[in-house]
């Protein structure tokens, strides 16, 4: 439950690792306008409109996700479209259209390895109270709770 | 790359093209004898169901994807009025009684009764097919309503009597899809109906055949059928449209736009019930949403308490006034710990498991540390304030407006069935099993002797203009746009408060919208043209609404219906249902009395007397 620097400094770890394997063309997914494309070392700016919200309703690792488009073929709504480079996680193209049904989710084949993750937006994200303490925890904050991959932090 | 679209900006800049062939007007023509709108579990098992009669072939149409969708695509975990499992102590006719006069009347006693006495047998079929629908495993052993010696696991809900049966939901799906397909069905995916074809094109006829819209590649798509079976969703987002708090659904998938009851109303179906409302406690985004079949994270058996650890009373009983008195301390919170181990494990691990969308973010809570043994959930009732007058919807969680049937689930139109939702019925998993079973079997038969279908290519013409419209120009009024001044209108002028003046500038400013602003909508791929034609359905639909609360000049309590201007509650002459129906162009307003179905054991039997209970085949 505890915030440290040292975790947050292995998640850049991580995502800078990542950045190196898969070349020049990766960026931070989802990060909101500013895009930090690392091409020829310069950040390129576009004009883009504003993205929808909510915007990322699932995490992917790159690095699992093989592109099988399982998730895009079960989807209700069409929240994503194939990546056009064959192999790669698809586009999330609608993410404003999506009724957090998980079935993508549930349906990877891949998802005990970590390729695609639910991801609850902001507002919707549940609160618990620890009975016994009266600690009070907020469901999906940063910080990490029993080395799983999401976490809760404790309020005040 | 990365999957955000932005990402792809950092491809040099270029916009992929759209990754599916575009192919706008061209046609793909399809003859079968029965066709099913609608692939949910209504859909399924008309599907299944017809093509259980030897020689007759059968096409399913869906808008999404099978496997997965509808309402019941992802999961379920109850099933309600399987009365004549041994189980239940309630005769099935008497059961259905009370559940319409639950509703003071305002129910279809047809489907109701279908449910009551057809809806175990669907529940044995669907087991036999594959799902899980018992507790096989000895997992529930001791919990309440768990039957030792069937292992079928009947528990009550809200304290309610028992009438549920529950069942592992996310096994449902699949299977029926794969049984549509073991008995032949053409499945047709990502194709939205837009239209009935009635015969020879003259409206009103009997229907024929229908066209549709590929939503991925805008193909067009014509059926023709000698019997057509409408099973696609209610409705949502008529009054509520907001993507930023909610995403975009209002407690069902954006897919719910009630295709088939505006369909079925522009060929010349006699519709009802439009004008009841409920208000909309569900997942509208402004609540928590771990589950979409309860108003609040905290659901159905579980205690509530105040954050003193003092008890509320049960459901959903503590008002503003004893909050600002001090009587009861905010926030909320569900006592899943203070559940027996029971109770606690039927929640958690079946509810919260195998309900509908409930799954993944059952997943969420657990991954950040949270043990229903040791945790209380948080409740948000009264912490976001009362609830404005506009959260309203006609997708209530009991009957709503639909297409009238009678006991063959046909609608007023030869040649053309109902099942599920869409019949001014509820949303229920048993409800859409047994008259999708129902619907399927009759429009079987009857298309076993009909001619076959002869349709005119003039009202093909036509439908394809109207569907290709928005693709022709590349700016105007964007769907989203649409969608959120349609809602508007229907808060400012069909809400809590109706009048007759109001109730007319409300039809007046959808006239508007459908006069001046549609013929700008644009559509820029086929899926935006997929959302542009299903805003076209809400239109008409929030039409209907609006002209069914200017038939009836009374309030109605069950309808959640209050006219300002006609006060007085329920008076005996206008406990009738209204109907609308279109003629010649205009809205026809008629009725029918309650109980229009007569004695129900006794037309159920009349026109079931070839039923063979389980199937065998």
């Amino acid at each position: 439950m505890k915030s440290t620097r040292k975790q947050e400094a292995i998640k850049r770890r991580d995502f800078l690792k990542v950045s190196a394997a898969a070349g020049a063309a990766v960026t931070l997914e989802g990060a909101g306008g500013a895009l930090r494309g690392a091409e020829d070392g310069k950040d390129k700016v576009y004009i883009l409109p504003n993205v929808t919200t909510p915007n990322r309703p699932v995490i992917r690792d790159p690095e699992v996700c093989n592109g099988c488009n399982t998730c895009v073929n079960v989807c209700q709504v069409d929240v994503y479209v194939p990546n056009p480079e064959k192999g790669k996680p698809p586009i999330t193209l609608h993410p404003d259209e999506c009724w957090y049904c998980g079935c993508c989710v549930n349906e990877c084949p891949l998802r005990e390895r970590g390729a695609i993750k639910f991801n609850w937006p902001l507002q919707w994200r549940g609160f618990y109270k620890r009975k016994a303490t009266g600690e009070v925890f907020r469901v999906g904050s940063s910080v990490q709770k029993d080395g799983k991959g999401d976490s809760a932090r404790r309020l005040k | 790359m990365t999957s955000s679209w932005h990402g792809l900006m950092e491809n040099g800049g270029r916009v992929p093209e759209w990754p599916y062939p575009v192919r706008y007007e061209q046609e793909q023509e399809i003859e079968t004898d029965v066709l099913v709108i609608g692939g949910g579990i209504a859909g399924c098992w008309a599907a299944l169901s017809a093509a259980r009669t030897k020689g007759v072939r059968v096409a399913l149409v869906e808008k999404a994807a099978t496997v997965r969708s509808g309402a019941g695509g992802p999961g379920g975990d109850h099933w309600d009025y399987a009365m004549t499992c041994p189980l239940m102590k309630v005769d099935p006719f008497v059961q259905c009684q009370n559940i319409i006069d639950g509703q003071s009347g305002y129910s279809n006693g047809i489907g109701h009764a279908i449910e009551c006495q057809e809806g175990y047998d669907a529940f044995l079929e669907i087991e036999k097919m594959g799902a899980k629908m018992r507790d096989t495993n000895d997992e529930f052993v001791g919990a309440p309503g768990r039957d030792d010696k069937t292992k079928l696991v009947v528990a009550s809900r809200y304290g309610q009597e028992n009438n549920s049966l529950r069942f592992w939901g996310t096994t449902v799906k699949p299977t029926l899809k794969k049984e549509c397909e073991r008995l032949g069905v053409r499945i047709f995916d990502r194709i939205m109906g837009t239209s009935l074809l009635n015969e020879r094109g003259i409206h009103g006829a009997r229907v024929a055949g229908a066209t549709g819209v590929n939503t991925r590649t805008g193909e067009f798509m014509i059926f023709k059928a000698k019997a057509v079976i409408l099973a696609t969703a209610g409705i949502g987002s008529v009054w509520v449209f907001n993507t930023e708090l909610a995403g975009i659904s209002t407690f069902r998938s954006r897919n719910a736009s009630g295709d088939g009851t505006v369909m079925a109303y522009r060929a010349g179906a006699e519709v009802t019930m439009m004008e009841k409302s409920g208000l909309l406690y569900l997942g509208t985004g402004y609540k928590h949403k771990i589950d979409s079949g309860g108003n609040d994270p905290v659901f159905e058996n579980v205690p509530s308490v105040d954050d003193n650890g003092k008890a509320l009373p049960p459901g959903y009983g503590v008002s503003r006034d004893a909050v600002l008195k001090g009587e009861f301390s905010l926030p909320f919170w569900g006592d899943f710990p203070g559940m027996s181990e029971g109770w606690r494990k039927i929640n958690w691990d079946l509810g919260y498991q195998e309900e509908s969308t409930a799954l993944a973010m059952r997943r969420c809570f657990e991954e950040a540390g949270y043990d229903p043994t040791k945790d209380l959930m948080m409740n948000h009732t009264l912490i976001e304030g009362s609830m404005p007058a506009h959260f309203r919807s006609p997708d209530s969680m009991n009957d709503r407006g639909g297409v009238v049937v009678d006991w063959n689930l046909r609608t007023t139109l030869e040649g053309l069935y109902a099942a599920g939702e869409q019949m001014f019925a509820p949303a229920a998993h048993g409800y859409a099993a047994a008259t999708g079973r129902y619907a399927g079997r009759k429009a079987a038969a009857y298309a076993s002797g009909a001619s076959r279908p002869v349709i005119s290519r003039e009202q093909i013409v036509r439908e394809k203009a109207r569907v290709y419209a928005p693709t022709k120009r590349k700016e105007g009024i964007e769907w989203k746009e649409l969608h959120a001044g349609m809602a508007r209108m229907m808060q400012y002028f069909c809400s809590e408060y109706k009048t007759e003046k109001l109730l007319n500038m409300g039809l007046d400013a959808l006239n508007e919208i459908e006069e001046d602003f549609v013929p700008k909508l644009y559509a820029l791929d086929p899926h935006k043209l997929l959302r542009s034609l299903e805003d076209l359905n809400i239109l008409t639909f929030s039409q209907l609404i609006i002209r069914g609360s200017l038939a009836r000049k009374a309030s109605s309590r069950p309808l959640n219906f209050q006219r300002i201007d006609y006060p007085q509650m329920d008076p005996p002459e206008w406990k009738k249902f209204i109907t609308l129906k279109l003629v010649n162009g205009k809205v026809e307003v008629g009725d029918l009395p309650h109980g229009y179905w007569g004695d129900l054991k006794e037309n159920y039997e009349a026109h079931n007397k070839d039923y063979k209970g389980v199937y065998a085949g």
